[in-house]
């Protein structure tokens, strides 16, 4: 594995020329891992390949949720740190009572106010997502932040409910 | 299977066992500690799920989730070279878990280790290192772009509003009155374009050193300017960038003689219990070898040829070589930098010094990269030494004096 090359060894070949992984060459990339000695490998030949496959899998499709992100405005799949600071508070009515703090927090499963680092498009996905799959006619929900300390922004479910 | 096979395995000194490269080990391991050290371990419970379907009652199993639990028994595989591909698979499987389970608390520093685990626990052998590189392209690309789409990065305004709002950086104010928004607009720039960088340099395999230079000048500027080191992520990262350079073939020291060595050497020898660190009790002496003790004695790259360095400039030297030791100095030195006045001076010292060293860092690995191969050898006094093959790289006997 060592043995030289053109002045170079061949893990700093493979290091160099990793283009078996970029043109998704899977049979050169997988032909790397026969000295491969964990025991998973001796589940059978095809389980390597499988594993090779999975990992560009999993690396594109994370390029994907990048590009994702540009276009959803979340950043759940574009997950890199990408800061913006949302001061928010969310304040919540059911059947014309206003719900107690601890109540939001316990559906939403998120502090009822307070600051994030996150794009403020994520805290409203949440509290959508959870509004949206309970369908409560009579429930309605508010949420007011800033983003980066700029205006004050409102945003509510079902639009327009909030008092 | 043999027992000292056996006990060697458990060594938790030991990197890269069961067929695991050693970069993918030591990236397992040094991400698992950072999560459990960083208190990561408490994963947060069910919320709003991703799907609809995974939102369902978790059973407790005693005062553990069981994702908890199957966190806990990965990290102990991986730990303990047990079974660290699984084990890294189960830690994984558990953060991603809990990610899609609670969109409240999804989280980059949850979610860097998650996918590096998952490499480690799925990438072949020979191909692991650049698959761990293509990780990081992916993360600073992504935090690049991000950034590089939202106005409040251009005119400064996410830094701007963060320094006001800081104790801490109670000289803002006036900068702000006297230069307006420009701090915080170079500061967003150069935080983007040192992203930016960083994932060009990763893009390619000889530019590693110099995007470690650049992520960390990055990393321990943030945390200079915010007072914060955003727990597990930092680390982690910094494990990424462990597991993305050349380590030494091997280290070799050489503790002094007399009543002191014989001591250290025992001691060695009853803690490293398996001898992966090949560390020897009796070392015959030879008189062409004798050299003043306490030198330091490092070779590198070509080893066949007389190349030494002692004293400062030796570990100059390491630096200058093994980018590896920024990344280790700056977990070392870094921590704890919240908020307090001494992690200030640390965090503000270690950011002078990484430009300071880095810089003629990159210049000098540019000359040196074509080697075909390295060798660190460390000897602190006089005697013969012997050699760790633990990574099967053969080599000559020392070259130092």
């Amino acid at each position: 594995m060592y043995g030289v090359h053109g002045g170079r060894t061949v893990a700093e070949e493979r290091l160099l020329f990793p283009s078996s992984l970029i043109t998704c060459n899977i049979g050169r990339a997988l032909g790397h891992m026969h000295d491969d000695r964990d025991i998973s490998t001796s589940a059978g030949s095809w389980w390597p390949g499988v594993r090779g496959t999975l990992v560009l899998v999993f690396l594109m499709a994370q390029a994907a949720g990048i590009v994702w992100g540009r276009v959803s405005g979340e950043s759940f799949w574009a997950w890199a740190p990408h800061d913006s600071i949302v001061d928010y508070a969310i304040d919540a009515w059911h059947g014309g009572s206003v719900v107690a703090r601890a109540a939001v927090e316990a559906r939403y499963g998120l502090p009822a106010g307070g600051r994030r680092y996150e794009p403020a498009a994520d805290l409203i996905a949440v509290v959508r997502t959870r509004d949206a799959r309970l369908q409560q006619s009579d429930h309605c929900v508010r949420v007011t932040y800033r983003v980066n300390e700029g205006a004050r922004r409102t945003w509510s479910w079902p639009a327009g409910c909030a008092p | 299977m043999s027992r000292r096979w056996r006990w060697s395995t458990l060594n938790p000194l030991r990197v890269g066992a069961n067929g695991l490269p050693f970069e993918a080990a030591l990236l397992a391991r040094l991400v698992i500690v950072a999560l459990l050290v960083k208190g990561y371990d408490a994963l947060p419970g069910p919320g709003v799920a991703f799907i609809a379907a995974v939102e369902v009652e978790v059973p407790a199993i005693g005062p553990f989730i069981w994702p908890r639990l199957a966190f806990y028994l990965g990290a102990a595989a991986v730990l303990s070279n047990l079974a660290p591909r699984t084990g890294a698979l189960l830690a994984a499987c558990s953060l991603f878990l809990v990610s899609l389970w609670n969109m409240g608390s999804f989280s980059q520093s949850r979610l860097l280790p998650a996918c590096l685990l998952l490499l480690v626990s799925l990438a072949p052998t020979s191909s692991a290192t650049t698959l761990f590189r293509w990780q990081v392209v992916l993360l600073y690309a992504g935090a690049a772009l991000n950034k590089s789409l939202d106005i409040d990065w251009w005119n400064g305004q996410f830094i701007h509003a963060y320094s006001a709002s800081k104790a801490h950086l109670f000289f803002y104010a006036d900068l702000a009155d006297v230069a307006g928004r420009w701090p915080a607009r170079l500061l967003s720039w150069s935080a983007m374009a040192l992203e930016a960088a960083v994932a060009m340099a990763f893009a390619r395999a000889r530019w590693v050193p110099e995007g470690i230079v650049c992520g960390l000048a990055l990393h321990t500027g943030i945390m200079a300017w915010l007072g914060f080191d955003f727990e597990a992520f930092f680390y982690t990262v910094a494990a990424a960038y462990a597991a993305a350079v050349t380590w030494p073939g091997r280290i070799e020291i050489q503790p002094p003689s007399g009543r002191v060595g014989v001591w250290i050497v025992g001691t060695l020898a009853r803690v490293e219990w398996s001898g992966i660190w090949h560390v020897q009790k009796a070392v015959p002496m030879s008189p062409l070898r004798a050299a003043p003790t306490g030198a330091l004695c490092v070779s590198a790259y070509h080893v066949d040829r007389v190349d030494r360095r002692t004293g400062a400039a030796a570990w100059r030297y390491l630096w200058l070589h093994h980018p590896t030791l920024l990344v280790a100095a700056t977990a070392v030195l870094a921590y704890p930098s919240s908020y307090t006045p001494l992690g200030w001076v640390r965090v503000a010292l270690l950011t002078a010094g990484l430009f300071v060293v880095g810089v003629p860092a990159m210049l000098d690995s540019r000359r040196s990269r074509n080697a075909d191969e390295r060798a660190v050898r460390i000897e602190a006094g006089p005697g013969d030494s012997r050699v760790g093959a633990e990574r099967g790289r053969g080599h000559g006997p020392s070259s130092c004096p």
